[in-house]
């Protein structure tokens, strides 16, 4: 299905149509969200407001972009503003939230170290909004800088720029820990 | 190659592939500069650790949850509206009959004043006072 029929049959409200778009951004869409929002939980929830805005904005789409560009800013305005409603949202994803999961998508699965996670996303949240938008976009979501600078509707060399500052603002917030932790 | 150079470059000689040049440069520079030398291996074990979260995996169910809610969503703003103008109609309604009441109601009242200005005239005109002779006659032949 192109990005024409896709959005098409949105605007239709074809069934078809919506579970071909759902199955094919759920990832991406749960896991910007959840970069944001720092745990599972809240990201899916997030998650399906996102499809509802998408599918009650289709027909503000245009196709300077793609589809899935436009899903990203989205999700990523969304996630945004969630997180600024609920303030230190990701301040919540303490080590008793950790020491409560038990989901098989946990995060501890990945790491077996919930500090270091924790001390992740809580300096990805401390980042300013473009810079921590434009490091999810880039460094967990691999999108190139140009896509990111579509999602973002920046230029190129301010994606480039925002990337760089989020990276030293991090590495000046985690390095030293995380020296000590792989060592 | 300076401190600064590096510096900016860095986050690249990690994520990106550099220029080989430039690498040659960045390793030449770091070799001989251990505060440099520090920083990179600083980044490189972050880099490490973001790559291990990289992958989260997702609910296998999303997709049927986010259909479901969709489908719900989708069918409230029909299931609203009927909420919405049930009352508004029964309110519309109360007022149309406030309103047929109250001109209904002056009309009646014009209608009373109509009436008791024409009684007013007949009263005028049957108006009885001490002087006028009343026809009474008195039986004399009762007893009290």
């Amino acid at each position: 299905m192109t990005d024409r029929e896709l959005k098409e049959g949105i605007i239709r409200k074809d069934r078809d149509a919506i579970r071909y778009l759902v199955n094919k951004y759920q990832e991406k869409v749960v896991r910007t969200a959840y970069r944001y929002t720092g745990n599972m939980e809240d990201a899916e929830d997030l998650s399906q407001e996102i499809f509802l805005e998408i599918l009650r904005s289709a027909e503000k789409f245009r196709d300077e972009s793609s589809i899935s560009t436009w899903i990203y800013r989205i999700t990523v305005n969304y996630s945004l503003n969630a997180v600024k409603r609920k303030k230190g949202f990701l301040n919540l994803f303490s080590r008793n939230h950790l020491q409560e999961a038990d989901e098989p998508n946990d995060i501890r699965d990945f790491l077996g170290e919930e500090e270091n996670v924790r001390l992740i996303y809580d300096s990805i949240s401390k980042l300013p909004a473009r810079q921590r938008t434009a490091f999810i976009l880039h460094r967990f979501e691999d999108l190139s800088y140009k896509e990111i600078s579509e999602v973002m509707k920046v230029s190129l060399s301010s994606v480039e720029s925002l990337i760089h500052r989020a990276r030293m603002n991090l590495y000046g917030k985690l390095a030293d820990h995380f020296s000590e932790y792989i060592k | 190659m300076d401190c600064k150079t590096l510096n900016r470059k860095l986050p690249d000689y990690f994520r990106e592939k550099p220029d080989p040049e430039l690498k040659r440069e960045m390793d030449k520079h770091m070799e001989g500069c251990g505060d440099c030398q520090s920083l990179a291996e600083r980044m490189q074990s972050l880099e490490t650790v973001i790559d291990r979260e990289k992958d989260v995996n997702v609910n296998p169910f999303m997709s049927s949850r986010i259909l479901n809610y969709l489908e719900n969503r989708m069918a409230v703003p029909e299931a609203s509206r009927t909420y919405f103008w049930k009352p508004a109609l029964v309110t519309l309604g109360l007022l149309a009959a406030m309103a047929v009441g109250i001109t209904l109601g002056s009309g009646g009242a014009k209608m009373t004043m109509t009436e008791e200005d024409s009684l007013d005239k007949i009263r005028s005109g049957l108006f009885v006072n001490d002087f006028m002779d009343e026809n009474i006659s008195i039986n004399q032949n009762s007893e009290p």
